[in-house]
């Protein structure tokens, strides 16, 4: 820290004696079971990277059974040869992949947990609870969460709740199998036949769902009192950078739509384990026998709670990219954002409409046709704040003096990606359409362009840019450059033939990547093995990343300045490697977020928390001169 | 360096941490309660079946809504006491508003103890029959000769014996050998029997491997002796005429010699009844309960001739009737002097059995071909018990919380007590804002669930 703060001169004197005053903390404390809002942040976005690097290699397991059903995949067996857990892999294997080859039934198990680790495990907890946790209480310029015990709490619940979800996978039954929807009926009548019901894969899906639903809620009440309650003195609603108003909004999405989720999991808890009929209609049949229930229930209900909460959810997935990205834009194109004030405001309908727009997902279960209608027309109305959000960014970088770094380099491979992912959904949004995408490698390519080159890159961009504010030290840029370039080309290959095969009409679900649907796929099936040396090709383009983070935390080169990019956010007054309490002294926001190039400035950039500029402050903030 | 506005407000926002984070936390309870009442009317509006009205008793319930009211009420008065340091009176409000806790959970307790004990029937033509179970309840006699698998991935032979009533019941093995079972038999000491040579016997995870090397991955054993099984519901996945699956992956497998289950029924409903003239009902309780059913239909439709005839009000009344016999004691404690409510006038010799435990409630045993479907009033019964289980038993989860942090307030907060009390009314403040929740939430549950 002490070699970090060359720069604070008017700091400097006080950052010796603010540092001795921790020492007492210990290693456990500190580190472990620490409530300070940076570690836990860390610790939510290691946790994030280990469960999104996971479901990436479940997801390169199902891609070698697409591309080659009924192959042996090689290194299956050879899991068995492993020292220490070498035999109980030989175990696993023989049941799920008898001779290496990939059973359907490890298939679904697969699939289900990819979308479920991607979804719960590693984006949101990367998105939100990461880059939240570290950044957001440093740009309002606080010294902490405002309940910071509660901060840690919700990590251990979020931790237990992975080991729950992962210890799933040793059970006999293995993890669930039904999908990441866990639509019942289907999802209730799986894996019944247990002695124990509280010992299979589905039940203990739904207790970690509700340990990682109550840390989403602890992490949500937490973000917006801090926000609301502990900004720095002169930071107004208006000044608060846009990142801050996107955790907010995310935070509010988490707070009001995962309640119905917990509702949806907990009856469907009490259909497995209690013997209730939610969800199960009269007279259902399993294998050709009348199931003893009650029956009386409907499986719409369960995808209407379900729903709910998961259309809020694709937001909470992608509004994290669109936080990160209007910091690292502005930052890297020297560029005040452009229109922020219309994007904080879009930032709101957005989230307004996302409540209104679940049953688009639902258009084939035969609701009815004004439901339909009624969703049709929200659904593409929320389409007009997505596109003011994009286009306000991408105004952002007209004229601007660009650095092409390599956060700058995914923040702007951001745009068009998700500006695919978006264009490919409005198609789905109409439900005379959707009738023939619905279930289609269509759907997955959409929602994958959204997240995967849509988000993930949003996050890495995130995690170059403050590195040096985590670690006082940059990431390598090289690295970073080898890292970009590869999953942008690969990226596309896997998603862009996708929606290829969608519009043929592959099924999402098919094990065998539809070698026995013949008379559908003939002459498109080299389209996955396209799609899978994709994958793999990826995830090969992720080594440079892996390396960079490790690497670059002791061999990385050095900053100079606790600002090392010359942003304006108050995070970037904080010494690098930030003390418990974050700030030498207390900041203050004297202005807007985003001064990029005022005019007659010498210095191209003009921070919030600096009270004495070189030339006289403009009479009309430049971020909203634009607007 | 401590958080700022844990006890004062920031001037802006007017308000101090805590204050906005239980209002934010109860905003999610709203749509985790929301979300429950929102799936018990799509429940209600779209069941097939008749949605039990006023089955609850009223009375605990109303008891209830008064605790709790009285315990917000206290709540208020202990930050109010508190925040003029008035620490006696704030300890005594403390104390009242746990101990209403208590009485709610202990009234809820003996509601729902009283369902776990009762027993729905619903026959194959649609009558329900509900009532008790004298001893024993669903027994099932297979004779000699029955089958049963034990699955050796999953199951062990002793979870089977455990609902097996028979004395010293002999099983022999596919090869005509004699094969001990005893409650203490396991997994292990049964694979002797069936693969006998050297094996490591020290590790589950050998003997796994063991058995998948020799193929076996279930043991056929033949029940020499007739078999008694009183399984309790949960314990299997259901009888399917020949076969009883247990949760282990057990299966017995046999033919039925005496398949039957004994109730004392207190409540018959025909509502859903094929033909209510021939319900299956009448053959078994006989045809004097169903002269009274008559009369008490008649009487009843005359009270409530107002309605139409398939308003499900007046099915309500004259489709179904309560056998509402007084328990033994009470019936010894009146002898005779009772005043029987109108439906018990029918003498019970109709049916077979009647008083045959010094009971009024009429005793009847039904065949396993007539019994359609059966449960305890639990969530398993329908779906109205299951959204009242679920709704009720979240409702006490919040309640038991709210009480700990009350009691974590009152009996080990005394260090705050001392030294910023200002901060401990914040605290009792931001716990009451709970509890009226609670309370809120339990305003709405009692009508919705009791009256409606």
């Amino acid at each position: 820290m002490s070699a970090a703060t060359a720069t604070h001169d008017h700091h400097g004197e006080h950052a010796h004696d603010h540092s001795h005053d921790h020492h007492e903390i210990g290693f456990w404390r500190k580190y472990i079971f620490s409530t300070d809002h940076k570690t836990i942040g860390i610790q939510y976005g290691l946790s994030g990277l280990v469960f999104l690097l996971f479901g990436f290699f479940l997801m390169m397991v199902m891609r070698w059974t697409i591309a080659y059903p009924g192959v042996p995949m090689p290194g299956m067996v050879a899991l068995g040869n492993l020292p220490l857990v070498g035999g109980f892999f030989t175990e696993w294997v023989d049941q799920w992949a008898p001779g290496g080859i990939v059973s359907p039934a490890l298939y679904n198990m697969f699939g289900a947990m990819h979308g479920t680790i991607m979804v719960f495990f590693g984006i949101v907890p990367l998105g939100f609870a990461a880059f939240g946790n570290f950044v957001m209480p440093l740009q309002i310029g606080t010294i902490d969460m405002a309940f910071p015990r509660l901060n840690m709490l919700s990590y251990w619940f979020f931790f237990i709740s992975g080991v729950i979800m992962f210890g799933s996978f040793l059970l006999p039954t293995g993890a669930v199998q039904t999908g990441w929807t866990m639509y019942s009926p289907l999802a209730e009548t799986d894996q019944m036949g247990v002695k124990n019901v509280w010992m299979h894969g589905h039940t203990w899906w739904l207790l970690a769902m509700v340990f990682n639903i109550s840390a989403s809620l602890l992490g949500s009440v937490n973000f917006i009192t801090t926000a609301i309650n502990l900004r720095a003195k002169g930071l107004t609603w208006f000044r608060l950078p846009f990142f801050t108003w996107a955790m907010m909004v995310i935070s509010f999405l988490l707070l009001l739509a995962f309640p119905p989720l917990e509702v949806a999991a907990l009856l469907q808890l009490g259909d497995r384990v209690f013997g209730s009929s939610f969800y199960l209609p009269t007279g259902l049949m399993e294998g050709g026998a009348k199931l003893d229930i009650a029956g009386g229930g409907n499986p719409l209900l369960y995808q209407h709670l379900f729903w709910f909460l998961a259309h809020p959810e694709v937001y909470v997935l992608i509004l994290p990219a669109f936080a990160i990205v209007s910091d690292v834009i502005p930052c890297n194109a020297r560029r005040p954002l452009w229109g922020y004030k219309a994007m904080v405001y879009a930032l709101l309908t957005l989230a307004f409409l996302s409540f209104i727009v679940w049953a688009h997902h639902m258009y084939l279960t035969g609701m009815g046709t004004m439901m339909s209608t009624f969703f049709q027309i929200t659904t593409v109305l929320i389409s007009i704040p997505s596109v003011i959000l994009l286009t306000c960014l991408m105004i952002t970088l007209w004229g601007g003096s660009i650095r092409f770094n390599a956060q700058m380099l995914f923040a702007t491979a951001f745009l068009p990606m998700f500006g695919i992912g978006g264009l490919t959904g409005l198609p789905l949004a109409f439900n005379f359409i959707d009738l023939f995408l619905h279930d289609t490698y269509y759907v997955i390519g959409h929602f994958h362009y959204v997240v995967a080159p849509g988000t993930i890159f949003a996050l890495f961009a995130g995690v170059y840019h403050w590195y040096p504010k985590i670690t006082g030290r940059y990431m390598s840029d090289l690295l970073g450059k080898i890292h970009f370039w590869p999953s942008l080309i690969f990226m596309n290959m896997i998603f862009g033939p996708m929606l290829y095969q969608g519009m043929i009409g592959f099924h999402r679900r098919w094990y065998d990547g539809g070698k026995y649907f013949e008379q559908i796929t003939s002459g498109h099936l080299w389209t996955n093995e396209l799609i899978s040396f994709g994958a793999w090709g990826l995830a090969l383009s992720q080594v440079p990343f892996i390396l960079n983070v490790f690497l670059s935390i002791k061999g990385g080169k050095k900053c100079t300045s606790d600002n090392p990019w010359g942003a304006t956010t108050i995070e970037w007054a904080a010494p690098n490697l930030p003390p418990h309490g974050n700030f030498i002294t207390e900041p203050v926001a004297y202005r807007g977020p985003y001064e990029y190039s005022v005019p007659g400035m010498e210095r191209d950039y003009l921070p919030q928390f600096e009270l004495e500029a070189t030339t006289p402050v403009p009479a009309v903030p430049s971020s909203q001169a634009h607007f | 360096m401590d958080i700022p506005y844990t006890t004062t407000n920031r001037p802006d926002t007017g308000l101090y941490n805590a204050k906005i984070g239980i209002w934010l936390f109860l905003a999610s309870e709203v749509m985790l309660f929301g979300g429950l009442f929102s799936s018990y009317i799509f429940l209600r509006i779209g069941a097939d079946f008749h949605w039990p009205v006023h089955e609850l008793q009223v009375l605990p319930g109303f008891i209830n809504t008064l605790v709790l009211i009285l315990s917000s009420v206290t709540v208020v008065m202990a930050w109010a006491n508190l925040k003029m340091r008035k620490i006696a009176q704030y300890k005594l409000c403390m104390w009242i508003t746990i101990l209403c806790a208590g009485v709610f959970m202990c009234l809820k307790a003996y509601e729902y103890y009283g369902k776990f004990n009762h027993i729905g029937v619903k026959l194959t033509d649609g009558t329900i029959l509900t009532g008790h179970f004298p001893e024993g309840g669903y027994r099932v006699k297979l004779e000699e000769g029955t089958k049963v698998t034990i699955n050796l991935k999953t199951g062990d032979p002793s979870y089977f014996l455990k609902w097996v009533t028979t004395e010293n019941p002999k099983f022999k093995n596919a090869a005509g050998e004699d094969v001990l079972l005893d409650q203490q038999g396991s997994v292990m000491s049964l694979l002797d029997v069936f693969l006998p040579g050297d094996w490591d016997k020290s590790s589950f995870g050998q003997l796994k491997r063991t058995m998948a090397e020799a193929k076996k991955t279930s043991v056929e054993l033949t029940a020499v002796t007739p078999l008694t099984i009183v399984a309790k519901e949960s314990k299997t996945f259901g009888h399917t005429g020949k076969t009883i699956t247990f949760r282990d992956g057990t299966i017995v497998e046999g033919r039925a010699v005496e398949d039957k289950m004994t109730l004392q029924v207190d409540k018959v409903d025909v509502r859903a009844a094929l033909d209510e003239e021939k319900s299956l009902a009448w053959h078994y309780l006989g045809d004097e309960w169903k002269k009274a059913f008559e009369e008490h239909g008649t009487e009843e439709a005359e009270k409530h001739k107002s309605f139409d005839k398939n308003d499900e009000r007046f099915l309500r009344h004259v489709k179904q009737m309560e056998i509402h016999a007084p328990t033994v004691a009470e019936h010894n404690a009146k002898h005779g002097g009772a005043k029987h409510s109108a439906e018990t006038h029918a003498p019970a010799e109709g049916a077979h059995g009647a008083e045959g435990h010094g009971s009024h409630y009429p005793e009847v045993v039904l065949e396993r071909k007539d019994i359609g479907f059966w449960s305890s009033f639990t969530p398993k019964w329908n779906n109205y018990y299951a959204i009242y289980f679920t709704l009720t038993g979240l409702h006490g989860l919040h309640v038991v919380a709210g009480a700990l942090v009350l009691a974590y307030f009152l009996l080990f907060d005394g260090k705050r007590l001392k030294e910023d009390p200002e901060h401990l009314a914040n605290r009792i403040e931001v716990g009451g804002l709970f509890w009226h929740f609670v309370d809120l939430v339990w305003i709405f549950l009692f009508p919705l669930l009791y009256l409606l």
